[in-house]
């Protein structure tokens, strides 16, 4: 356990008495502290941006841009406002109603920023596709969403929609940020919105309008859209001034790409809604650059991932030595269980510990979390947020669930019902009422809770894995190595990794006529490599006789995870889901 | 150490990128472009690289000047001057 004593010249944590809060915290008094639409109603791009400038705040700093190449660039709470406008307005022109959805794949580029507050203002859904997908996840998703409206680059164009136009009948639009419209089918981004006005009425959304969705992998079938509405920038807010500790004028750093959840919720809504300056970095990671980021930019806050930590962790206090970090308040991190030795390790080089926080792209926001103003115990991803019921239970042949005690294993479960749960599984009713039982969420990850209501992550109920703090499911996997001529069966895990927390492990079975060889692994790799990109693609591939299956054909990758990890495999109860999770950290 | 040439630097440089991102085209880089830039690898692909590249040559490659093996010449050079080749 580490305990806290708080700085007498920083500023009082936003949450100091965690239980104290919990015991009167409402949900409707959380709501009561949006500024709200003009006529009534909630848009999270108006929470984020329009009530700033609104309030004479307009001129402070909402996004400052680091460009890969060095560029920087800043961009004013007014001036978001109006591009975003601008880009709302350009989607109306183009005929894009409330509820259409608008897809972007780019890395961290501003009109990324742009084209989630203009689409979230335009009263459309905002879908971000990860830019490190490879062609097959993109088409997926597109084809899923029914996005109208594609805004990417003309390379990310070339690489990984071009070639699919024609299996994509409902996207209609492809926005190039870089093109001028010389590419067939395409128009140019900025083009677009030189021709609309600054101006743009307030939203009209309501607090239950669809707002995002964000996809996300199961153990079987295609990726499954998690639908959020507007409601959860209640909960964007309150956990980015709980947990984050945000207050407007602070410096926030979020490495988390947009693509995924955490890039969104807190790489673009939670820190605008708290009036902070949100520093995006284009590049990859890099240790030197990350420090003199943080060095340079006064960085108060800081949310990234163990993965990050951990490469910071191998490079050393030498790329430390010489930048002042001492403006950094408040550190968290997300994605996977933070590892005991990355806090200890923080706290010697660092001079504070991380704060590990647990929530999922169907939770939308924080849900458990170490607070700064409570001691941190290291492995553990610390206790609720006030507002959030959260128990370890285990499910009932019936259906209904049961509460287990302090310390026991189980599910982790959420009473339902805060303003950022996802309300659905985009066409997909049934998998969406599968994770509710008894008015509970059900999460799928496996955890205990102790007495003093800590809560430790164990592993996964299923088979999706972490790599990178990404989740990835075999099913987009296996698939597409199935493709391949030579494959007649594949089975994927998560095999532990010193840094990812695990990697995409796969074994393949050769249909008769293939002999495994050295040139086949690489061109099987290769290949899936090509279609799922560096986000999903396996890095390993070892070749097996046959897989072991159930007797209902099903493989199972438990078995596969058991013999990688050369566990007995008579000692099933002891490999229930990704225990591996924590076994690389 | 015995001298190492830059063609086989170079060569060991390819055969390793081509064991991280098994579907590079590696003939077709550009020297000065980086790897990111031109393959799509992640942070943990150009760690691989990194650590592949140390056992590969037998070299301690010092892990704050990961940067300067961002592209194929910077890798050449780096590891030429590292082992002492010609």
């Amino acid at each position: 356990m580490i305990p806290k004593t708080l700085n007498d010249r920083e500023p009082v944590p936003n949450l100091t008495d965690i239980e104290a809060m919990r015991a009167t915290f409402s949900w409707d008094a959380a709501r009561a502290e949006c500024a709200g639409l003009p006529d009534g109603g909630l848009n999270i791009a108006f929470e984020a941006v329009d009530r700033w400038v609104a309030a004479g705040c307009g001129e402070a700093v909402a996004l400052r841009w680091l460009g890969k190449n060095g560029e920087r660039r800043d961009f004013s709470y007014a001036e978001l406002a109006r591009l975003s406008n601008r880009f709302a307005n350009a989607l109306q022109r183009l005929g894009i109603q409330p509820g259409d959805r608008v897809c972007i794949l780019a890395g961290r580029i501003p009109e990324l920023y742009i084209t989630a507050l203009g689409t979230l203002k335009a009263g459309a859904v905002f879908c971000p596709l990860f830019s490190a997908f490879g062609p097959e996840p993109v088409r997926v998703r597109l084809v899923k969403s029914r996005a109208r409206v594609l805004i990417t680059t003309t390379l990310l164009h070339q690489r990984k929609v071009r070639e699919q136009r024609s299996e994509l009948p409902h996207l209609e639009q492809v926005l190039l940020t870089d093109g001028n419209g010389d590419e067939p089918g395409t128009r140019s981004f900025h083009t677009l919105l030189e021709a609309e006005t600054d101006h743009r009425p307030p939203p009209r959304t309501q607090p239950e309008d669809w707002a995002l969705l964000h996809f996300t992998s199961g153990t079987t079938g295609t990726p499954k859209g998690a639908i959020h509405v507007h409601e959860a920038v209640v909960a964007h807010g309150l956990t980015g001034r709980w947990v984050l500790d945000l207050r407007p004028g602070d410096i926030y750093w979020c490495t988390a790409d947009p693509g995924w959840v955490t890039g969104v919720s807190y790489g673009i809504i939670a820190p605008l809604v708290n009036g902070a300056t949100l520093v995006v970095d284009e590049a990859e990671f890099d240790a030197r650059r990350w420090y003199a980021i943080l060095d340079r930019e006064r960085v108060n806050v800081w949310y990234t991932a163990p993965t990050a930590v951990r490469m910071l962790m191998k490079m050393g206090a030498e790329a430390l030595c010489g930048h002042d970090l001492s403006a950094l308040r408040f550190m968290a991190s997300v994605g996977e269980p933070l590892n005991p030795e990355a806090v200890h390790w923080s706290m010697a080089a660092l001079g504070r510990p991380f704060h590990d926080t647990w929530w999922q792209t169907e939770t939308g926001a924080i849900m458990i979390a170490n607070y700064r103003a409570a001691p941190v115990q290291p492995g553990s991803m610390g206790q609720p947020l006030p507002g959030i019921e959260a128990a370890i239970v285990q499910r009932r042949p019936d259906g209904g669930v049961d509460r287990l005690p302090p310390g026991v294993e189980g599910e982790l479960a959420l009473r339902a019902g805060w303003p950022s749960m996802f309300r659905g599984y985009l066409e997909d009713e049934e998998r969406y009422r599968q994770c509710f039982a008894d008015g509970w969420y059900l999460s799928g990850d496996l955890a205990t809770c102790d007495a003093d209501g800590y809560f430790r992550f164990v592993g996964r109920n299923d088979d999706v894995i972490k790599t990178s703090g990404h989740l990835v499911g075999p099913f987009e996997v296996e698939n597409v190595l199935m493709e391949h001529p030579a494959v007649a069966e594949a089975g994927m895990i998560g095999k532990p990794d010193e840094f990812a927390g695990q990697i995409v492990k796969v074994f393949v079975a050769l249909k008769a006529g293939y002999e495994p060889s050295d040139a086949l692994r690489k061109e099987l790799l290769g290949f899936a490599r090509t279609h799922l990109g560096p986000a999903v693609a396996p890095r390993e591939l070892e070749f097996a006789a046959d897989l072991p299956k159930t007797r209902s054909g099903k493989i199972m990758r438990r078995l596969l995870r058991a013999r990688e990890l050369g566990l007995p495999l008579g000692d099933m109860s002891t490999l229930e889901g990704g225990r591996s999770q924590n076994s690389g950290v | 150490m015995n001298a190492i040439s830059n063609e086989q630097i170079r060569d060991t440089v390819l055969r390793t990128l081509s064991d991280v991102i098994p579907n590079a085209d590696t003939q077709a880089l550009h020297p000065d472009i980086s790897f990111h830039d031109q393959l799509e690898l992640d942070s943990i692909d150009f760690l691989r690289l990194m650590m592949s590249l140390e056992k590969e040559l037998n070299v301690t490659i010092f892990d704050f000047d990961y940067p300067k093996l961002s592209t194929l010449k910077g890798c050449e050079h780096y590891l030429t001057e590292r082992l002492g080749g010609a």
